[in-house]
């Protein structure tokens, strides 16, 4: 299965808003798995269909990249239906490489949708699954975590990979 | 393309950043790197810009001077090398110092973590005028290399901090990175 392209910012695509899909087929199955695997070959935590040019209502997210698939939970038409408590993380983005950012975040969400085979789920979430379920999901409505920063200073470079 | 930093510093006043960005725009000059901020009753500019090889130097320096005599600002410039492909690294950990002013504090501090390694990437310090004694606030985003031993640091900055009669904390800056 193919590893995609990784749309990178300012590529208009990340702005647009994708749409909910019906159902599971065939194509979204596709889909999915290069998801996954574009997901894991970057070693990262999150992916939404966006990302790879696909405005789908779909998100991957793998707690456990060290470890793939343990923590892997996919989601189509996600909504977060309850939530609670505020903290800030430092997040970065597959489509922003060079920069990390200062945002706020809820500390615990409830997010409903469909999940692999199409049935229904409802996930709820802490720490580092519900912040990236969060920044996914606000990618399907053509958010980016630059839309968030509060202040001045919110914005920092980031390391080069794998140095340190 | 030519990489140029500047800083400048001066009284605050509105029209300071339209002043120097004028001049640097009309000399095709794109700002990059830049933080610009108030630090007591003077706006302070530092940034580096990237211009066209063919700009010309002396036409950017006499406009500076201009803008630098109608605003009252002091301002610097110098052109550096390529940037270096090893780019700065990020924060990984907050440390917080506060207590009481009193001299010493940045430089101590600092030089504990120079001696660990440990490269500050940001600082900021402020006072904040008491009744009687003044406080001290410093919070500086540092990097701790990945080999550096995190408690040892710690446990310096404990000791510093009781020599110095100040709290200081470090704290991991939790990052989300790949998302």
């Amino acid at each position: 299965m193919p590893v995609l392209k990784i749309l990178q910012y300012p590529d208009p695509v990340l702005r647009e808003k994708s749409h909910d899909i019906e159902s599971i087929r065939e194509e979204e199955r596709a889909l999915i798995n290069d998801l996954i695997d574009t997901m894991r070959s970057s070693k990262g935590v999150g992916l939404a269909a966006v990302q790879v040019g696909v405005l789908k209502r779909i998100v991957a997210v793998d707690r456990t990249p060290e470890n793939p698939g343990h923590g892997l939970i996919v989601l189509a038409n996600p909504v977060i239906t309850e939530s609670s408590g505020l903290k800030t993380v430092r997040e970065g983005c597959l489509s922003i490489p060079q920069y990390l950012a200062d945002i706020k975040r809820k500390e615990r969400i409830t997010v409903r949708g469909l999940d692999f085979k199409g049935e229904p789920v409802a996930i709820e979430s802490s720490g580092l699954l519900s912040v990236a379920l969060q920044h996914e999901i606000d990618h399907l409505d053509g958010i980016l975590f630059i839309d968030r920063i509060e202040g001045v200073r919110g914005l920092l470079k980031r390391k080069v990979r794998g140095k340190n | 393309m030519k990489r140029i930093s500047l800083t400048a510093i001066g009284k605050d006043r509105p029209g300071i950043v339209a002043g120097v960005a004028k001049v640097l725009y009309e000399h095709g000059c794109n700002i990059e790197d830049s933080t610009m901020t108030i630090l007591e009753d003077e706006f302070a500019i530092i940034l580096i810009m990237s211009a066209p090889e063919e700009m010309d130097k002396d036409s950017l320096e006499q406009g500076l001077k201009r803008a630098g005599e109608e605003l009252a600002l002091t301002i610097h410039t110098k052109e550096i090398g390529k940037e270096s492909p090893e780019k700065a690294p990020h924060s990984t950990h907050l440390v917080t110092v506060s207590g009481y002013d009193k001299p010493g504090i940045v430089h101590k501090t600092a030089c504990l973590l120079a001696k660990w390694n440990v490269n500050i990437t940001d600082l900021s310090t402020k006072v904040i005028h008491g009744e009687g004694k003044d406080a001290y606030i410093m919070l500086i985003e540092v990097f701790v290399p990945g080999d550096a031993d995190e408690k040892t640091i710690a446990a310096a900055l404990k000791t510093l901090s009781k020599g110095l009669g100040v709290k200081i904390e470090m704290k991991p800056v939790e990052t989300y990175e790949s998302l």
